[in-house]
């Protein structure tokens, strides 16, 4: 954060080399966060570089009053949503074209071991709806609130939490597959021997 | 005790969210067995290193577009002239220095006007197989009635090719310039690798990847597929998804070093390989002789050693009459 604020103050004194240093911090999850609206990775990292020129051309005008891992990211969707609208995509309309792969091959039914899920976690997680999946990363990766998330998307902190829950309770429902897969016997014995002990205390 | 509020409180509470009061709460559902092995386990997930899939993305590509957006624009603002600040001298020089250059401009004639870089084609024939040096240094093999265009010097931000057939590319390593095969709606996309991209028709790519690693995008659907060593890709036309299997890659693609590789084929497909190696038809109706298996690869060898090759292996008989072929 504190490095952050001497960087932006350096861009605001033409130094090209801060801006640069900038880039190299947050490229990689700007990449991926862009990479969530326009798909295609060439696509993105123009995103990306247009986002960062921009900050340069406008660096006498710079004003980042909040955080500016923040600000990175609005500037990132709103010029992602911007070359979508150029090439007269609409988000909504990859986001039907997309819920209709299915990522993993996952089912309810089969069943996972171990390392299995250890490597799969990741592939569920690609299984959410676009938005769910977006706000899950920037929380999960990117570290941000509620509140936070809330400003980037420009949706209510009440969407942000029902999306989490969401992709929560989806996430344990492949713990509760792994586990009753992995150590069946032991499982259904402990909990049957606690509702007894509820039943009988 | 209600499902829906363990759930908040978990997200909450994993999301660092939650206030005093509702981490009370979450422990007083803790005290169950299942609910608190359902939150034991998101909380391990919770304490795990997401990995990001980053190989998407090259830094090196992304400050070079950065660089060059800023050079481009130090430049034309370089050359705005301010407005406020011209005088009537300035205005007389510029008059000047207009007159002057349309008179150099009128003098020079037309032919002056240097057109964009220019595209070469390069076309192979039936039985024909080229060997093009790209500007780059890069060379790319065509195979067998194959078209690629290329211009006399490449963009700085990307060398692109177009290819219509079947080509094997040797490309020289550039991070910051990638290597773009275009053909129809499919992209291949590499940093420097050797690969090969068989391009029919609209509908039917299939690349093969000898060393490193390529990206393959069909820009319509936006699918695309990563593929490295051994790793062969096709589209799917009917699913619009690209398959991918694993392939011996060199045996595929040493056409390109003049091998004609027979690898457990019937003799039907190697008349087939034959007949577009060098450009020719064979005509052959015996099941016996067609049916059989062979193993075999030939160095830039003719057709006849090839054919005196087969016969000793099969035991067939043939005449050569121009550019037929009759196998008895």
């Amino acid at each position: 954060m504190e490095q952050d604020k001497l960087l932006v103050e350096r861009i605001r004194n033409n130094d090209q080399h801060a801006l640069e240093q900038l880039f190299r911090k947050y490229y990689y999850p700007l990449c991926q966060f862009a990479g969530s609206f326009v798909k295609s990775p060439d696509i993105a990292e123009e995103v990306v570089s247009d986002v960062f020129f921009n900050i340069w051309q406008n660096r006498n005008v710079l004003d980042i009053r909040n955080n500016l891992k923040s600000y990175l990211f609005i500037a990132i969707k709103n010029q992602s949503l911007n070359v979508l609208k150029k090439n007269r995509i609409s988000f909504f309309d990859m986001e039907i074209s997309e819920s209709q792969q299915k990522v993993s091959g996952l089912t309810a039914e089969s069943a996972l071991d171990y390392a299995e899920v250890e490597k799969r976690i990741e592939t569920i997680i690609e299984e959410l709806p676009p938005q769910r999946r977006i706000i899950f990363k920037l929380n999960r990766l990117e570290g941000f609130k509620y509140k936070e998330i809330a400003d980037i998307l420009q949706i209510s902190v009440n969407t942000v939490q029902k999306q989490m829950i969401e992709a929560i309770r989806y996430i344990s429902q492949y713990e509760s597959q792994f586990f009753v897969s992995l150590v069946f016997g032991a499982f259904t014995l402990s909990s049957v021997l606690t509702r007894l002990h509820l039943i009988i205390p | 005790m209600d499902n829906h509020i363990f759930y908040e409180l978990a997200a909450k509470v994993l999301t660092g969210e939650a206030s005093e009061t509702e981490n009370r709460r979450l422990q007083k559902y803790l005290e169950h067995t299942e609910y608190r092995k359902t939150y034991q386990w998101l909380q391990q997930e919770w304490q795990k290193e997401f990995r990001q899939h980053s190989d998407e993305f090259s830094l090196d590509r992304g400050l070079y577009l950065l660089r060059k957006k800023i050079k481009t624009s130090e430049q034309t603002i370089r050359k705005a002239p301010r407005l406020h600040h011209i005088t009537l001298l300035r205005i007389a020089a510029a008059v000047i220095l207009f007159l002057g250059i349309s008179y150099a401009i009128y003098h020079t004639g037309q032919n002056k006007n240097i057109p964009p870089s220019e595209y070469l084609a390069i076309s192979s024939t039936a039985g024909e197989r080229k060997q093009i040096t790209l500007p780059d240094g890069s060379v790319a093999y065509l195979n067998a009635q194959a078209t690629l265009r290329y211009p006399e010097t490449f963009d700085r931000d990307k060398r692109r090719v177009e290819l219509h057939g079947k080509a094997f590319f040797e490309v020289r390593r550039n991070p910051e310039q990638p290597f773009v095969v275009y053909s129809g709606d499919f992209e291949t996309t590499v940093l420097g690798t050797t690969f090969e991209v068989c391009y029919k028709d609209t509908t039917h790519i299939n690349v093969t990847v000898a060393t490193g690693k390529v990206r393959v995008a069909h820009r319509t659907t936006g699918e695309r597929v990563i593929l490295t060593r051994n790793d062969h890709a096709a589209f799917d036309a009917a699913k619009q998804k690209f398959t991918t299997s694993e392939v011996h890659a060199e045996h595929l693609t040493d056409w390109h070093r003049n091998i004609l590789h027979f690898d457990e084929i019937t003799v039907k497909q190697a008349f087939a390989l034959i007949e577009k190696w060098y450009g020719i038809k064979i005509n052959c109706t015996s099941e016996a002789i067609l049916t059989q298996k062979i193993r075999a690869s030939y160095h830039n060898e003719s057709l006849e050693n090839v054919l005196q090759s087969l016969q000793f292996m099969t035991g067939f008989e043939y005449r050569q009459n121009n550019d037929t072929i009759t196998i008895k």
